[in-house]
C-alpha cells in the first residue's frame, strides 16, 4: 500500500469532516475562479467591443454616456446632432468608416437602431475577415421598415422572418408609452449570436427612424397649430443620435476627438478610454472586494484543514505510534499527514473549479440576456492558475503543522497509553 | 557482530526513568539473553519493568548506558532512521489492545505492515498477507473491518501483522490480557505455533503464570526498575 492510499483511506474514514472541509475550499476556490473569469471575460468583451470604433460623436454631454448608449444599447443618449454633421465626418479624410446612428424606439424594451447598411459590412478589427453582422436567417435590410433583429431579440421576443410588430416611443418600457401603430416594420433578416451588444438591437433604416418621428412631429406642430410642409424631411433637416467612426489610423484618436470637440457643437468620446476608466473606478474595487471575500473563504478554509488534520493526528497518535512501530520513518508520518493536506486541497481546488466554471457555463445564457456579456466559461487564464496554485499551496502550508507535530512524537508514550 | 549471534544480548543496559524523594529511579538490566527461535515469558507484576525492557528491545526506547544487541547488532549505534527501518524488519510487535488500524481491513492492516517493514518484496506482499491471515484462520475476514471482528480474531489479525515481514523477534506485550481463558489459551498456542514455523524468536509479556509456564523460558523482571544511587545510571 502506497503512502497516498494509506492518506486517502484515512480522509474517507471520516467522511464527514472530509466533505465539510473539502466544500469550504471548494466554495473559496468556487468564487475565485467566477470572479476572476467573470473578471477577464466581461472586460474583455466590453474592451473588444468598444475597441471595434476608435470615436463615438454625439451631442456635448456625458462622454461615458455617449459610448454606453451608442456602442452598449445602455444608458440614454446625450441628444442628436445634425445629420451634416455626420456627412462632415463621413467625408473626412482620415475617416475609413462612419456609422450613423438614430434612436428613439424599442420594441419591448430593445432598441430599435436606425443606420446604414453599411454598418452591416463591418469586419472584426481583431479578427479580421469576420463579420461583426452575420445573419443565421434571413437577409439585412433593403428598405424603410424592413428590420433586421439581434439574436436575443430574436430568442426573447419570439420574432421570427416575415413577422410584424410595431415600435414604442422611448428607449425602455416604460408605462403609457405611445406606439406607432401606423409604421410596422417587417422582420427581414435574423443575427446570428454574438455575444455583444448587437444581439440585444434592432436595425432598421435611418429614414425609418426619421419617417415615424416626423409624423410624431407633425402631429405635435398640428396640436400647437403650426402648419406642416408635408413630405418627406430634408436631409439638412434631420439628425442622428451619434455616429460611430473608424480612422485610418488610431494614432489620430485624441487629435480628432479634440478637434472635434472645439470646432463643432458635437462631443467625441473615445469608447476604449472610457471603458477603461469605468472599469477602473467602478467595477475594479467591486472585483476586488470579491476577490477579497473569495481570498477570505479559502484562508478560513486553509484554517479548518490545519484543524482537520491536526485533530485527525491527535485522533490517530496510537495509529501513527503503532506505524511507528511497524518501522515507519518519522518522514513517512510527516509526508503521510502533508499528503492528506494536499488531496484535501487538490480535491477541494477541482472541485471548486468545476463549480465556478460549470456555474458559469450554467448562468451563461442569463448573463448573456441580462447583461451582454458572453462567456468562455472553461477558459483558466494565467492569474486564475496563480491564484489556484496560491490555494493548492495554502493547502500545503495549513497541512505542515499537524504534519510537523506527528513527525516530532515519539511513539512509544502512544503506544503504551493504549 | 559475532560468530553465533543471540536473537536478543542486553549487557549492563542502564535507562534513568525519574526521580522520586531524591533517589532515581531507573530500569537496570546486567544481561539478558535470548538465542535465535527461542521463547521466554516476561513475568513479574506491574511496574516492574517488563513493557520497558520490550521498549528498548524494540528501540523505542534508547538506553542511557550499556548495549541491545538484536540478532547480533548492536541498536545503540543507529541512527533513529536505520533504527526505524531496522525495526520494522527485523521485529514483529503484538500488542494487549491489538493496536489494529482501524478504517483499514485485516488484510490492509497485513500490507500496510509489510508496507512499512520493507522486507518482504512488493510483488509477493499480497500473497504472503493472505497466506498469514488463512494461517492465523481469518480466510473469510480478509475484508472484514477490525471494529466489526471479535477480539480474539482481532488480535489473529495482529500475529499476522506482526509477522509478516518474516522477522527474527516477536515481542508481545500482554498479547492474552484483554482476552477471555479461552480465547487467551487460543491466541497464546497459536503464537507459539507460528513463531516456531517462522523461526522467530519469542519475548513475550505476561501476568499470566499458567501461560508463561507453557513457555521453555520464563525471565523474572522483578526489580528490573529501582531506586539507584546517581551514579549507577548515566544521565
Amino acid at each position: 500500500m502506497s503512502l497516498l492510499h494509506i492518506a486517502w483511506r484515512y480522509l474517507w474514514a471520516r467522511a464527514l469532516v472530509t466533505v465539510l472541509t473539502l466544500t469550504g475550499i471548494a466554495l473559496g476556490t468556487s468564487l475565485i475562479c467566477s470572479v476572476l473569469t467573470l473578471r477577464r471575460e466581461s472586460e474583455a468583451g466590453f474592451l473588444q467591443e468598444s475597441g471595434q470604433f476608435d470615436l463615438a460623436v454625439g451631442a456635448k454631454g456625458s462622454p461615458l454616456q455617449l459610448v454606453l448608449s451608442s456602442i452598449y444599447q445602455l444608458d440614454v443618449p446625450t441628444g442628436n446632432i445634425p445629420y451634416t454633421r455626420y456627412e462632415a465626418l463621413r467625408d473626412d479624410k482620415r475617416v475609413a468608416s462612419a456609422i450613423p446612428l438614430g434612436l428613439g424606439d424599442n420594441f419591448h424594451g430593445y432598441r430599435i437602431v436606425g443606420t446604414e447598411e453599411k454598418i452591416f459590412a463591418l469586419t472584426d478589427r481583431k479578427d479580421t475577415g469576420r463579420k461583426l453582422y452575420q445573419l443565421t436567417g434571413g437577409r439585412f435590410y433593403q428598405t424603410d421598415f424592413e428590420a433586421v433583429v439581434g439574436a436575443q431579440v430574436a430568442r426573447q421576443t419570439g420574432l421570427k422572418l416575415g413577422d410584424t410588430f410595431v415600435g414604442t416611443h422611448g428607449l425602455m418600457v416604460t408605462a403609457g408609452s405611445s406606439e406607432h401603430k401606423d409604421f410596422p416594420y417587417k422582420v427581414v433578416g435574423i443575427l446570428s449570436q454574438s455575444g455583444s451588444s448587437i444581439d440585444h438591437a434592432i436595425y432598421v433604416t435611418l429614414p425609418s427612424v426619421w419617417r415615424i418621428h416626423e409624423k410624431e412631429a407633425e402631429v405635435h406642430k398640428k396640436i400647437a397649430g403650426v402648419e406642416s410642409t408635408g413630405g418627406p424631411p430634408a436631409r439638412q433637416d434631420t439628425e442622428v443620435t451619434a455616429v460611430l467612426i473608424r480612422l485610418k489610423s488610431v494614432g489620430l484618436r485624441l487629435w480628432m476627438a479634440q478637434e472635434i470637440q472645439k470646432r463643432t457643437e458635437s462631443m467625441a468620446a473615445i469608447p476604449v478610454n472610457e471603458m477603461l476608466r469605468l472599469y477602473q473606478q467602478v467595477l475594479g474595487p467591486m472585483q476586488r472586494v470579491l476577490l477579497g471575500v473569495a481570498t477570505l473563504v479559502v484562508v478560513v478554509s486553509a484554517l479548518s484543514i490545519t484543524a482537520t488534520l491536526y485533530q485527525s493526528a491527535e485522533r490517530r497518535r496510537r495509529d501513527l505510534a503503532v506505524m511507528r512501530a511497524l518501522g515507519a520513518h518519522p518522514q513517512e508520518i510527516l509526508a503521510l499527514v502533508v499528503i492528506e493536506a494536499l488531496l484535501l486541497s487538490l480535491l477541494g481546488l477541482s472541485a471548486g473549479w468545476l463549480i465556478g466554471h460549470g456555474g458559469l457555463a450554467l448562468a451563461g445564457p442569463y448573463l448573456n440576456d441580462s447583461f451582454g456579456i458572453s462567456i468562455s466559461s472553461w477558459t483558466t487564464d494565467r492569474i486564475e492558475e496563480i491564484a489556484l496554485a496560491s490555494v493548492a499551496g495554502g493547502g500545503l502550508l495549513a497541512g505542515l503543522l499537524p504534519a510537523v507535530l506527528a513527525y516530532r512524537r515519539e511513539p512509544v508514550n502512544d503506544l503504551s497509553s493504549t | 557482530m559475532t560468530s553465533n549471534p543471540a536473537a536478543v544480548e542486553i549487557r549492563d543496559c542502564g535507562l534513568r526513568m525519574g526521580v522520586s524523594a531524591g533517589d532515581v529511579i531507573a530500569f537496570r538490566l546486567g544481561y539478558f539473553r535470548l538465542e535465535v527461535g527461542e521463547q521466554v515469558a516476561l513475568t513479574g507484576p506491574s511496574g516492574c519493568g517488563k513493557s520497558t525492557l520490550l521498549n528498548l528491545v524494540a528501540g523505542l526506547r534508547r538506553p542511557d548506558m550499556g548495549s541491545i544487541s538484536v540478532q547480533g547488532v548492536d541498536m545503540t549505534t543507529f541512527s533513529s532512521y536505520g533504527l526505524d527501518a531496522f525495526r520494522g524488519s527485523t521485529m514483529g510487535f503484538v500488542f494487549q489492545s491489538f493496536n489494529l488500524l482501524e478504517g483499514f481491513t485485516a488484510l490492509e492492516n497485513v500490507l500496510i505492515g509489510m508496507r512499512f517493514g520493507r522486507s518482504c518484496p512488493r510483488g509477493k506482499r499480497h500473497a504472503r498477507a493472505v497466506a498469514l491471515l488463512e494461517r492465523v484462520g481469518l480466510r473469510r475476514h480478509l475484508d472484514s473491518s477490525p471494529g466489526r471482528m471479535s477480539v480474539g480474531e482481532r488480535q489473529r489479525v495482529a500475529i499476522a501483522r506482526a509477522l509478516a515481514n518474516r522477522p527474527a523477534l516477536l515481542l508481545a506485550d500482554e498479547p492474552t490480557g484483554a482476552l477471555d481463558p479461552t480465547t487467551a489459551e487460543d491466541v497464546f498456542g497459536l503464537i507459539r505455533e507460528v513463531c516456531e514455523e517462522e523461526h522467530c524468536a519469542l519475548m513475550l509479556v505476561t501476568h499470566d503464570l499458567d501461560l508463561a509456564g507453557q513457555l521453555p523460558t520464563q525471565f523474572d523482571c522483578r526489580g528490573l526498575i529501582r531506586h539507584v544511587s546517581g551514579t549507577e545510571v548515566a544521565p
